[in-house]
């Protein structure tokens, strides 16, 4: 997996809830913030920003730039 | 759906009115999901199909208006939320809809929906007139001395309002009707589209069909009927208002008006017909009345004329998605559009 998209999946989530680029295994769990409604704001970031579209029961599977990464990897 | 929204809305509902809201899970006029976690319901939301009625807009917008979104609290970390709205967003070619709305009064949703892409159109207040101002008192202050002296102030206070808004002669015939009635008489329900569309006039407004509005009437969530009152001069239908009952917080009993319309906004008929409907639920009890002020200028000036003031914590703000990139945006601003709570009974 390229560097390039997990590094931008970590400033999308951060640009999304606020805060400086994420760790790479960032989750709802150890982000306050990283609440539902901010995981919606994720998720449609992420497909404006790499082209793609998640299926809805993909959402809540999206929990860390890591899987992200290899979610929108497997896409494009 | 029936125990999602009974949890919502603080109260044991009844399966028969949730379905009657949801208008029979009828796919034409109403498309509900409802998320489970271990077989159990753990979420819903919902979208009530319709047309809307844009003036000089080439092609009427399908919509879907958003409802009944709501998760239970103990599953608010199983990201239910964004996977509902994803389902509805992507169901939207597959039902053929052009867009979503909703009007919502709670100001974190709204920012929420901001956030996913929804733009604000406009705002509505809330119209509210005390019927019974010592039992409002008593029950919203919890002060005992007004709960005993509330019988006898709220009867002096009704019949200083009465005085207060004898009506004008407005010259109609008012009849007062179970809303469930009208559902079975086209030829009525066939006047009613006609004069709401007329109401709307050169404003957006929902394409009322005969259909659509008998299936409105079937009841709302809490089992409350609606009850109309229709105005006739020389047997033409020239009015209606529509209202129920509600409950709200501090068990204060409210009647809701739904909708109020006239033939050519005639503000004697309004009047008229928001004076029936105000007798008629203080009658069964109602303390307050409510009005969504979105039907335009001259029914609101003859409710503030009446009486009626603005809730200072009740404001509706009005939000579409539209992802269609139309050169026909929604028209913005309040005095575009015509929305009561017949539109959406938010109650």
């Amino acid at each position: 997996m390229p560097d390039s998209v997990l590094n931008t999946t970590c400033e999308i989530i951060g640009d999304a809830l606020g805060l400086p680029p994420v760790a790479q295994d960032a989750s709802p769990e150890s982000i306050e913030e990283w609440d539902s409604i901010a995981h919606l704001n994720i998720v449609m970031a992420l497909e404006g920003a790499f082209g793609v579209t998640f299926d809805p029961d993909e959402i809540p599977e999206l929990v860390s730039p890591t899987i992200i990464a290899q979610r929108v990897e497997a896409k494009r | 759906m029936t125990e999602l929204l009974s949890q919502r809305d603080g109260c044991d509902l009844e399966p028969e009115h949730v379905g009657r809201a949801l208008f029979g899970f009828d796919e034409a006029y109403c498309v509900t999901w409802l998320a489970e976690v271990g077989g159990a319901p753990a979420a819903s939301t919902a979208l009530y199909l319709r047309t809307l009625c844009v003036p000089g807009r080439s092609e009427q917008p399908s919509i879907g208006y958003w409802a009944h979104l709501f998760v239970l609290p103990e599953y608010r970390k199983l990201m239910l939320y964004p996977q509902l709205v994803f389902a509805m967003r992507k169901a939207m070619a597959e039902l053929g809809l052009d867009m979503i709305i909703t009007a919502t009064r709670r100001p974190a949703v709204v920012e929420g929906h901001l956030k996913l892409g929804f733009k604000g159109v406009c705002s509505w207040r809330v119209l509210v007139k005390p019927l019974k101002p010592f039992a409002l008192l008593a029950k919203h202050k919890g002060i005992k001395v007004a709960s005993l002296v509330a019988p006898a102030g709220d009867a002096l206070w009704s019949a200083g309002q009465s005085i207060l808004t004898r009506g004008g002669e407005s010259g109609v015939e008012l009849q007062t009707l179970d809303a469930a009635s009208i559902q079975h008489d086209a030829d009525l329900l066939d006047q009613l589209c006609e004069l709401l569309a007329d109401s709307a006039g050169q404003r957006a407004a929902t394409d009322w069909t005969p259909d659509l509005l008998r299936i409105r009437l079937d009841g709302c969530v809490d089992g409350e009927p609606y009850t109309a009152f229709l105005a006739k001069r020389d047997g033409v239908l020239v009015g209606v208002a529509m209202c129920r009952l509600a409950t709200r917080g501090n068990n204060i009993r409210t009647g809701v008006i739904l909708e109020l319309a006239a033939r050519d906004d005639d503000r004697d008929v309004l009047r008229s017909l928001a004076t029936a409907s105000e007798r008629e639920l203080a009658k069964r009890g109602a303390e307050a009345m409510l009005w969504l002020d979105g039907a335009g200028e001259g029914t609101s000036d003859v409710l503030r004329g009446m009486g009626y003031r603005v809730a200072a914590d009740e404001m509706y703000r009005f939000i579409a998605f539209d992802p269609s990139k139309t050169d026909e945006p929604l028209p913005s601003g309040a005095p575009a559009w015509r929305f009561t709570f017949l539109d959406h009974d938010a109650f």
